[in-house]
């Protein structure tokens, strides 16, 4: 059941984001009313970071300049400076009032669960 | 009801990657490693820059020092104590503090070393000191 926003592994981006990105590591935390989703994606801008929602997917997507100076040490953006990681979306989860927010290199999403979806106590009369 | 936590086998895995990336015995960073962010170091003309990515934290939760040959970059963030209703379904990082250090090249001017954290990034420029030293400034003859 708390699998239902499992992590979907895209071998390469479905829309032409360029080969080398990188999948950035995530936190979900899920708590009564909604759950939180927490990117880290440090050195991005807010402008550079695009999130869709294509089908069940949430495609968050990022692209920076690269810094032209000579690296003597690569060990982050290596390679190229984009991220991809798309999570599936469980049917609970309200996708108009999906809402993000970047602070200091975090990107926390809020997945808000659906009034209907919510778990209610039904009295016996 | 399963529980998961820090030590599940994405985060380990991350980290591992990180090592195994990280160019040994590259010019400047011999690292001294408690828990280990990722570093970038640049060269320009003018200065040395060391990138480290370290998201979600504060200006105020660094502490860079240069003792000897070598710059030290830590936190002295607490760590969070997170309470028991919080639960995760997935964990690849957290906030814990960290500290790295590097050794510095020949040449560094020390005095003018400065640090700015922006968007997740902490920026060291380390400028170069120029060709006659800043102590040995040529002194234009009017």
């Amino acid at each position: 059941m708390y699998n239902q926003l499992a992590t979907r592994r895209r071998a390469n981006a479905l829309q032409g984001t360029s080969q080398n990105s990188y999948q950035p590591q995530a936190n979900i935390i899920e708590n009564e009313n909604d759950w939180k989703l927490e990117l880290l994606i440090p050195g991005f801008t807010k402008s550079e970071i695009k999130m869709a929602i294509e089908n069940d997917l949430l495609v968050i997507t990022a692209e920076g300049k690269e810094s032209e100076i000579k690296y003597r040490r690569h060990e982050f953006h290596s390679g190229s400076k984009s991220v991809n990681r798309s999570f599936k979306l469980n049917d609970k989860i309200d996708r108009d009032k999906i809402e993000a927010e970047l602070n200091n290199g975090i990107l926390t999403i809020t997945l808000p669960i659906a009034e209907e979806a919510k778990a209610r106590e039904i009295s016996i009369s | 009801m399963k529980k998961y936590d820090m030590s599940n086998s994405a985060s380990l895995t991350q980290l591992l990657d990180g090592f195994v990336n990280s160019t040994i015995g590259d010019f400047i960073g011999s690292d001294f490693v408690n828990s280990h962010p990722r570093a970038n170091v640049l060269e320009s003309d003018e200065s040395f820059t060391i990138q480290l990515a370290t998201p979600g934290m504060s200006k105020a939760d660094f502490k860079i020092t240069l003792e000897g040959d070598q710059i030290k970059v830590s936190t002295t963030k607490e760590v969070e104590t997170t309470s028991e209703q919080v639960k995760f379904t997935r964990r690849e990082f957290n906030y814990n503090s960290f500290s790295r250090a590097f050794n510095l090249p020949e040449g560094i001017d020390r005095k003018n070393v400065k640090a700015s954290y922006k968007e997740g990034i902490l920026f060291i420029t380390l400028p170069k000191l120029t060709q006659q030293g800043s102590s040995e400034r040529d002194i234009e003859i009017k």
